[in-house]
């Protein structure tokens, strides 16, 4: 099961409540843990946006002091107090991060994870990851997604089955420490535990063990030897082996592969600017008219948008979540 | 990007004197049950708000009314249907028509993967085009698609007849038991133990009143009949390659 939709918008606008409301129809796909992947607005130049969680959240305020030591540690420095949100119920606490920094991506992840119970989500200059467990309604009231204005991203609840239910492993993964890119995943890898020590074995490094991240790792190597993002979701469908349909987002696209059997369906639906996809039409359809044509997504094939084809500049929209 | 509201479009091929039933604020349990009431004291009922939801029309009694969905439908819509005509207007999920035994369901859009699933009788016509396992192990009855249908369909067929009028994807028929499949454009390819024969007389009167009745036109290029060749109906050790490749 899972559930996974992703958003084009014409222009900037309230994607993250548009994705919560898709996703919400999905619920008994998945109602252990919900994410979503938000691109706001173009940034500040040299700007990182860090999405972090802080396992002790009690002190929270304290860690996040001591993330702020070491991100000075590499020559950078924090634009602003952290966010910190504290979530319902739980112990733990959800970090916003905005950090000057023009080093290497790897650099100040390695130094941010330094600081103990700190687990790095995203990293980008427009990427922000907000997954907790919970369902799309609770965990958007809990960390504000309503309230998020962007162009595009990608959302995903999560029915267990390869790894625990915890925060970590929910969708999106980052593709560490590729800034800008996540996937969300629906489906099982069959030859993950050989794929990961490969990889491992070239120095890529994972958060968790779950089967999925291994599919962001795997997008971030390729985009780093400098394929394309169309290229680098071909090769996936030959190198991974399972049933898989994941969506993939960058800062200017959004891109979706299947295995060669694609029973994990995906439904598309375009129009005027506006790109719509989800595990199932009832999705799409709480959002959209139903006027507009979909499609589903046809066995091993790799769709890619432009987010900047679709999209139009923002009128009066900012990124900063409220 | 508003919430359309499909009661106040028109509809074509949706009279206006059919009793309009709203699916929204109703869960599929009741939206079941007030949709069975309904169509035992009305001839002709429309769906408002579908949107896509699973499991919308199941369970439908012989000689219930013609009821025509306004807009696309989720999972298993028109299950266990006996006796019901249905009308999607948009596009179908999955297992459209499963095991149903009478009636007809007509799909103005796509459907998903394993449309009449297991399927005993009735028709179902599909304008678009139709997902993999289409047809999956039916029993009886008629699939008539216009476009294609997608991979394995067909696959262990019992009985029934399924119609592409667009091509088919890999592995038409396979492991078909009985059953007739026509499809006219490109087949990808036949599946385990599938095998093309000739149409005779009696397919190509059944084919003209079946397309006639659905309102299909005859394909302009030519239909080919695929039927099981039998070879895995008993085990031979001389075939055993046969049962490797399924």
């Amino acid at each position: 099961m899972c559930g996974q939709c992703g958003l084009i918008l014409e222009r900037a606008g309230p994607v993250g409540h548009l994705l919560r409301v898709m996703e919400g129809a999905m619920l008994h796909r998945g109602p252990d843990s919900t994410g979503f992947a938000l691109y706001g607005e173009e940034p500040k130049s040299g700007r990182i946006v860090v999405r972090t969680r802080i396992a002790d959240g009690t002190g929270a305020d304290r860690v996040a002091g001591r993330v702020a030591d070491e991100v000075a540690r590499v020559q950078g420095q924090l634009a602003g107090e952290p966010d910190v949100r504290m979530s319902l119920g739980g112990d733990a606490a959800l970090c916003r991060l905005l950090v000057n920094f023009d080093g290497p991506p790897a650099v100040l992840l390695a130094a941010i994870e330094g600081v103990e119970g700190v687990y790095v989500h995203s990293m980008g200059r427009r990427l922000e990851i907000i997954k907790d467990v919970g369902t799309a309604e609770q965990v958007a009231a809990r960390h504000g997604v309503d309230q998020f204005i962007g162009t595009h991203g990608l959302a995903h609840s999560r029915l267990a089955t390869e790894s625990t239910v915890d925060v970590e492993m929910s969708h999106p993964f980052w593709a560490r420490p590729y800034l800008d890119v996540a996937i969300t995943h629906n489906g099982q890898l069959t030859n993950f535990h050989k794929m990961r020590r490969l990889m491992s074995q070239r120095g890529l490094q994972f958060l968790t063990d779950n089967d999925s991240e291994l599919i962001s790792v795997y997008i971030a190597e390729q985009l780093s030897l400098g394929r394309s993002l169309e290229d680098a979701l071909r090769r996936s469908i030959t190198d991974l082996d399972g049933v898989f349909t994941y969506l993939l987002s960058t800062a200017d696209a959004v891109g979706c592969a299947t295995d060669p059997l694609a029973i994990k369906p995906l439904v598309l639906s375009h129009v005027a600017g506006t790109v719509a996809m989800a595990t199932e039409e009832q999705a799409i359809r709480q959002v959209f008219d139903s006027e507009l044509v979909t499609e589903y997504v046809r066995e091993g094939a790799v769709v890619v948008w432009d987010v900047a084809r679709t999209s139009r500049s923002a009128v009066g929209a900012h990124s900063e979540p409220q | 990007m508003n919430r359309s509201d499909s009661a106040v479009r028109t509809w074509p091929g949706v009279p206006a004197d059919a009793v309009h039933l709203d699916a929204d604020g109703l869960d599929a349990r009741e939206f079941n049950r007030k949709l069975q009431e309904l169509a035992q004291v009305h001839d002709l009922l429309a769906v408002d708000n579908p949107r896509a939801r699973h499991n919308l029309g199941i369970g439908l009694e012989t000689g219930a009314a013609h009821i025509h969905f306004l807009g696309s439908v989720g999972y298993y819509c028109g299950g266990f249907n006996a006796g019901a005509e249905i009308t999607v207007h948009g596009n179908a999920g999955w297992g459209l028509g499963e095991a149903m035994a009478a009636g007809q369901i007509t799909v103005r859009g796509s459907t998903a993967w394993s449309a009449g699933a297991g399927m005993r009788g009735g028709t179902i016509v599909i304008t678009g085009d139709a997902g993999p396992r289409t047809g999956i192990a039916m029993k009886g009855g008629n699939i008539l698609v216009a476009g294609t249908v997608g991979f394995m369909s067909g696959f262990m067929a019992h009985q029934g007849k399924l119609v592409a009028l667009g091509g088919a994807g890999d592995a038409l028929g396979a492991s078909m038991y009985e059953g007739r499949i026509f499809v006219a454009g490109p087949v990808a390819g036949l599946g385990a133990d599938a095998i093309e024969r000739d149409l005779d007389g009696v397919d190509l009167e059944e084919l003209r009143r079946d397309l006639a009745q659905a309102g299909l036109a005859w394909p302009a290029q030519p239909l080919h009949k695929i039927e099981a060749e039998g070879r895995l109906w008993y085990f031979d050790k001389h075939d055993a390659r046969i049962w490797r490749n399924i």
